[in-house]
């Protein structure tokens, strides 16, 4: 079995038919599923969102579904729901989209709250109740939801409590000017997908993620994380701060983002490279600062190395 | 004098950049200052004396004696720095008082430890001298202030100081928490002529119908999706699939509204606001508050009075 | 609203009050001794004021109350006798002031000032006891006056039983400083002395010595001084301790040539000490306070070495101040001195014209009758003592006059060693033999717990020494009357010859064995605690500081103190956190730091490869030993498997020492 350096990089080869240019992004999503961890792609319409989720479910192998978020979306459009059924004369649990391994949510913030609320809560239970009924949802189960940037119109911005359950916040951007060449020569995009083979069974996929635990991360590491959490706490330079969740997330994203990278020892370079994408979408700065903006200035201002 | 003052500015400064702001502080050495008290310098001279003695009569024990005052001053600072070392003050919550009365903080002081700490004395001009003895993991403290205005009134920064048990040392820190008390308008009864329009004669008796789930009001068709707790079954058995819809009833209510002063000028309305509102305190009538950036639906209720009372304080403030 | 109120100006409570008049009775008590007894009246006086203020009358003593009892206390004072500037008047006038100022302690400046002032009275009392005992009742005032603060700062939080735990967790803590300042501060020379420092009365022999003085010496039991000899000790034969020698005598009384008034025409510079010819002993006194000037020796004294001491030629050996604390000195004695030195005979030979008639001649008389010899004649006079019935005895009849010796001889013929002594001196010079007395001690007790030699009061003695064949001989004419005196200690002897003259403390300490060895385990530790707590000189230490300063004056003192007050708030400083230290880093990230003064500073925000990395770009030549060095570095950080630590330092040490900028 290759070692999940090596394994990083052909997923990344892969992908890249498909979508070119966005490595770190993809890393970065890789890293999400690794962790058990709920994926939020925030973004324009049309970068390629949808195929990213796409891909990453035929490369590894799982049950995609999708369900577009409109304003007039139940629950139960998304979770399943007894219905009648005349012939039979009696109720039949039809199950809902949710009940999938991968769940492509897309324009998440397009919904009511009721209607993200009820994603929201299976994300994090990974059941769901209906009627008074629980039903275990398939393991693994992964959402990688899209959102429109919060200034657009007709949006339901998700509420702070919700957006904690999502493990990493990623946004694709533009592509580069060569990729998107190829985009319009036709050498990419989504006519592609179907060319892509499997890449990593369910077991194999489970035996990666169990290495994540045994990444060692010294007392150093540990305590510039403590001092970047304390400064998202700082109350003059955040609203609000990283949960202890969020902590948590970080630490385990790093160390995965290590395993990537081929060393079974976080760094702080780690620990850097997946702070905006854990903290980006968990913080809020005092003044209305774009997240990407006080993401940085937090790394900025905390130093490395104690003094 | 302007030196001084630039001084004492930059003296501020220090001691705002070196304690910030935040709703817990947590007392370490970097906050804490110690030094002999007057009372202790004396003792120093006494027991320079003490040596003198010493000396001029060659007796032994004064040197004994004297050196052990010294030492004791410098034990006491041990003494004195374990009562505020590993306090931590918590801003608990703050009143909302109406302008010119008094507010009251709380603050939570949480220890550790198990320590019985002395009297630990809160200074502040606006309040003289708030004592309060810890003895155990925690006890409250309560502050009070005059409030002489609407609005927002922070704590201010104070001084946290203990002297016990031998006053020969005092330590101190400064201490600022993020907690606000909030002063809502003195109501003042504007004369009924600035008011738009009476709210009187448009009283109606409708009552606001929403959907809710209070009361059963009809029966509608079946939708998927719908719950089937919610489903009537005596229309079923017609073989009708029937679904029970319920709504919320609520009385018609009075809106204390800002623009039904527009002869007034802002504190002032406010003020007015807050006289309509115990007027309807007082007649027990449900009402809502309208201000520009803020409408609170009607209600009766502590709590209702109290969230009113509060967007008049918080109004421009926030 | 509470207003402020400054700490010094809040109110007292009761149960402070309730503290502070306690702890004015413990400080008061001890000195109860001293004190005129109308001083008991102010006492009553204060507590009566503060039993009144305790029940509630809170209010300050009124102008004439403070007046009258000022007056009267000072004039108390005056009437007590207590008129001059001496230690004695100034600690009575300060113990007044003391209990008067507690007729206004309301507020808590005046209750600091009153335990302030306990403080000093504690040093006070130490000028006057510093036996074990005393010491312990010093602990238990300087205990009560720290409770005592503490309850003024508790104010109404106080309780007795964490108030005792404060106050004595305090001065537990505080001793290992008072230690270091006890034993590591020089012992300074007194800056002023105060005129007739009278702390007590004076004890031991006197400069003067008319015969009956000596028997109130015999009823008292406490010691006179200690004794430890370096190597083998004489025999107990040879145990004639000398104090005083008195060689002027008016018909009366004799008196030494050099005492307390003509100090100041004490031969000065340096004298030279007395050449010893036959066996040495080396030995280590330490001397009783006995307020008075001279150091006691074995007979006879060849060295001394003490602070401004020194060998007088009448062969005694006297200090400049006066002995008001006890004090360790060395010195060494030889059996036979030197005498050839010997210049002052005729004083020795002086006599009044008138007095005594009867007895000059008689010893006239005798003296003829051996044709001349001297030594044949000192012979013949104690022959007489011996066969003639002479008595030795402590309670003899009062002689009194110009015939006082002449009314001894021929009269009641009763009296101790100072009659004999008295009488045999003045029949020596009666025929022309330079002859003087000889005041100290004979005897004492061997301590085998402590090996030392206590000699107490009571063993004190007065012999006679005469200049026979050019030298100075002891006679010793008691050893005639009553031979055994010499061998035995004064109580051992009367308890054999005459138990009913025998003080009352000696009668029961004899009675009972193991009071005896009691006493001895007292003796030995008192004797410990005059050597290592009261004596203590930390010889070295000052040794070291005079010889880089010389004497040592007031200022430096001030500055010494100052210095050790500044260590200590150094210490204090950073013990509380309020100086740092600066510390060494630890690697790798000491390397890092000589990186970034090399090549320039690290963002913070930069971890150590963007660092370099950037580093890298700008001085290219160093990219390569840049790569290294960073692997090495975050290896050692974040890959905890580093075995063999210290040569990795090394080769990270290796590795950033060729890096520049280039």
């Amino acid at each position: 079995m290759h070692d999940l350096a090596t394994v990083t990089h052909h997923l990344q080869k892969r992908v890249r038919q498909v979508i070119s240019g966005k490595d770190e992004a993809v890393r970065l999503a890789w890293i999400a599923l690794l962790c058990d961890g709920h994926l939020l792609l925030e973004d324009l319409p049309g970068v390629g969102k949808t195929s990213l989720a796409q891909t990453l479910g035929r490369l590894l192998s799982m049950e995609y579904q999708r369900i577009q978020f409109t304003s007039d979306l139940l629950p139960a459009d998304i979770l399943g729901a007894q219905i009648y059924s005349r012939d039979k004369g009696r109720f039949d649990f039809h199950p809902g989209p949710i009940f999938t391994q991968l769940l492509l949510a897309d324009e998440l913030n397009r919904a009511t709250p009721k209607a993200q609320s009820a994603l929201l809560e299976a994300m994090e239970e990974r059941q769901v109740t209906i009627d008074g009924e629980a039903r275990t949802l398939p393991a693994p189960f992964y959402v990688i939801a899209t959102q429109n940037p919060q200034s657009q119109s007709g949006t339901y911005p998700l509420p702070e409590s919700q957006l904690d359950r999502f493990f990493l916040r990623i946004s694709l951007g533009y592509p580069d000017v060569n990729s998107e060449k190829s985009l319009l020569k036709g050498e990419l995009g989504r006519t592609h997908l179907l060319d892509l083979k499997p890449m990593l069974s369910a077991e194999q996929l489970a035996f990666y993620k169990q290495q994540i635990a045994d990444v060692k991360a010294s007392e150093a590491v540990l305590d510039y994380v403590m001092r970047l959490v304390h400064k998202t706490r700082d109350p003059q330079v955040c609203r609000l701060g990283l949960s202890p969740r969020g902590a948590l997330a970080l630490m385990t994203a790093s160390r995965a983002m290590a395993l990537t990278e081929g060393r079974n020892y976080v760094m702080p370079d780690d620990v850097q490279a997946v702070f905006p994408a854990v903290a980006g979408h968990r913080i809020q700065g005092q003044r209305s600062l774009d997240s990407e903006v006080l993401v940085r200035q937090v790394l900025d201002d905390v130093d490395v190395i104690a003094a | 004098m302007g030196l001084r003052r630039t001084f004492h500015r930059r003296v501020e400064a220090w001691i705002a950049r070196r304690l910030p702001v935040s709703d817990s502080v947590t007392l370490n050495q970097s906050r804490i200052f110690i030094l002999p008290s007057r009372q202790g310098m004396v003792l120093l001279l006494v027991a320079f004396v003490v040596l003198l003695l010493a000396i001029n009569f060659e007796s032994s024990l004064n040197y004994a004696l004297g050196f052990w005052l010294v030492a004791m001053i410098w034990a006491a600072v041990h003494f004195t720095y374990r009562n505020l070392s590993g306090l931590t003050l918590k801003a608990d919550r703050a009143s909302l008082v109406q302008a010119g009365e008094a507010a009251e903080y709380h603050l939570k002081l949480d220890s550790d430890v198990d320590r019985y700490r002395g009297p630990l004395e809160l200074i502040h001009d606006d309040w003289g001298l708030v004592t309060a003895v810890m003895d155990g993991e925690e006890t409250d403290v309560s502050l009070s202030r005059e409030t002489d205005r609407r609005g927002r009134h922070p704590l201010p920064r104070f001084r946290l100081e203990s002297r016990y048990p031998f006053g020969l040392v005092v330590a101190w820190s400064h201490v600022e928490l993020d907690l606000s008390a909030w002063a809502y308008p003195e109501p003042i009864d504007q004369d009924a002529h600035h008011q738009a329009g009476s709210d009187a004669g448009d009283a109606t008796d409708d009552h606001f119908i929403h959907s809710g789930s209070e009361d059963f009001h009809a029966l509608r068709e079946y939708q998927a999706g719908d719950a089937m707790h919610r489903i009537h079954w005596p229309s079923f058995a017609r073989d009708q699939l029937m679904v029970k819809a319920f709504v919320d009833y609520q009385a018609a209510d009075e809106w204390l509204d800002w623009a039904n002063y527009p002869s007034l000028m802002g504190e002032q309305r406010l003020a007015a606001l807050s006289w309509q509102i115990n007027q309807c305190l007082a007649d027990d009538r449900p009402f809502g508050l309208r201000l520009p950036d803020r409408e609170i639906p009607p209600g009766k209720g502590p709590a209702h009075t109290e969230q009113c009372r509060r967007a008049l304080a918080e109004f421009g403030e926030r | 609203m509470n207003h402020y109120v400054p700490p010094m100006q809040r109110a007292l409570m009761l149960p402070t009050l309730k503290v502070l008049m306690l702890v004015q009775w413990v400080v008061v008590l001890p000195f109860l001794r001293y004190l005129p007894v109308w001083l008991g009246g102010v006492l009553a006086l204060v507590m009566v004021w503060r039993w009144r203020v305790m029940h509630g009358d809170m209010r300050p003593a009124p102008l004439w109350l403070k007046v009258v009892s000022v007056s009267v206390g000072v004039a108390g004072l005056f009437a007590s006798g207590l008129t001059s500037y001496t230690l004695d008047s100034a600690v009575a006038l300060c113990l007044l002031g003391y209990l008067l100022k507690s007729l206004e302690v309301l507020r808590r400046r005046d209750a600091i000032f009153q335990i302030y002032l306990g403080f000093f009275l504690t040093g006070v009392y130490l000028l006057y006891h510093y036996s074990p005992l005393g010491a312990l009742t010093a602990i238990a005032m300087l205990l009560a006056n720290t409770l005592a603060l503490h309850a003024v700062t508790a104010d109404r939080s106080f309780e007795w039983r964490r108030g005792l735990k404060y106050s004595l967790g305090l001065l537990g803590s505080a001793i290992p400083i008072m230690v270091i300042g006890f034993l590591f501060f020089p012992r300074l020379p007194p800056l002023w002395t105060i005129p007739n420092d009278q702390r007590g009365a004076k004890t031991g022999m006197t400069d003067e010595l008319t015969p009956g003085n000596v028997a109130n010496l015999a009823r008292d039991n406490s010691p006179a001084f200690r004794v430890r000899f370096d190597g083998e000790r004489p025999p107990r034969s040879q145990w004639y301790w000398r104090g005083s020698t008195l060689g002027a005598f008016d018909g009366q009384s004799w008196r030494a040539f050099y005492n307390e008034q003509n100090r100041r025409q004490w031969p000065r510079g340096r004298l030279p000490e007395p050449t010893g010819v036959g066996d040495r002993y080396d030995y280590t006194v330490i001397i009783e306070a006995s307020q008075q000037h001279w150091l006691y020796f074995l007979d006879w004294p060849t060295s001394v070495q003490a602070d401004n001491a020194r060998i007088l030629p009448d062969g005694r050996a006297a200090r400049q101040e006066s002995l008001n604390q006890a004090y360790r000195y060395r010195a060494s004695s030889s059996t036979r001195v030197d005498w050839s030195g010997e210049n002052a005979l005729d004083w020795y030979r002086a006599l009044p014209n008138s007095g005594n008639d009867r007895l000059r001649a008689w010893a006239r008389q005798r003296y003829d009758a051996v044709g001349g010899d001297e030594t044949a004649f000192v012979d013949a006079v104690l022959d007489t003592i011996r066969s003639e019935p002479f008595f030795y005895t402590l309670q003899p009849p009062l002689y009194q006059g110009n015939n006082s010796i002449s009314d001894f001889w021929f009269g009641d013929r009763r009296g101790f060693c100072s009659h004999y002594a008295s009488a045999l001196g003045f029949m020596a010079r009666a025929v022309g033999i330079p002859s003087r007395l000889v005041g100290g001690y004979l005897g004492g007790v061997y301590n085998p717990n402590g090996d030392f030699v206590q000699v107490r009061q009571m063993e004190a003695h007065v012999w006679v020494e005469l200049w026979l064949n050019d030298r100075w001989v002891r006679v010793d004419p008691t050893a005639a009357v009553a031979p055994n005196r010499v061998e035995l200690n004064l109580d051992d002897w009367l308890g054999e010859e005459n138990p009913s003259e025998l003080p009352m403390g000696s009668r029961v300490r004899r009675g009972l064995s193991m009071f005896n060895q009691a006493g001895l385990w007292w003796d030995s530790m008192q004797y410990q605690w005059q050597v290592l707590v009261l004596n203590y000189q930390d010889d070295s230490a000052m040794g070291l500081v005079e010889s880089h300063l010389g004497r040592i004056n007031p200022w430096q003192a001030a500055g010494f103190m100052a210095a050790f007050l500044v260590v200590l708030g150094v210490i204090m400083a950073w013990l509380t956190g309020l100086l740092r230290l600066p510390r060494r880093l630890p690697e790798p990230w000491a390397s890092l730091r000589r990186l970034e003064k090399r090549l320039g500073e690290r963002e913070p925000g930069e971890t150590v490869r963007h660092y370099t990395r950037r580093k890298a770009q700008e001085y290219p030549d160093q990219a390569e030993a840049l790569m290294s060095v960073t692997t090495l570095i975050e290896n050692m950080a974040y890959n905890q498997d580093q075995h063999s630590k210290k040569s990795t330092e090394t080769r990270l040490r290796h590795l950033v020492q060729p890096i520049k900028k280039t």
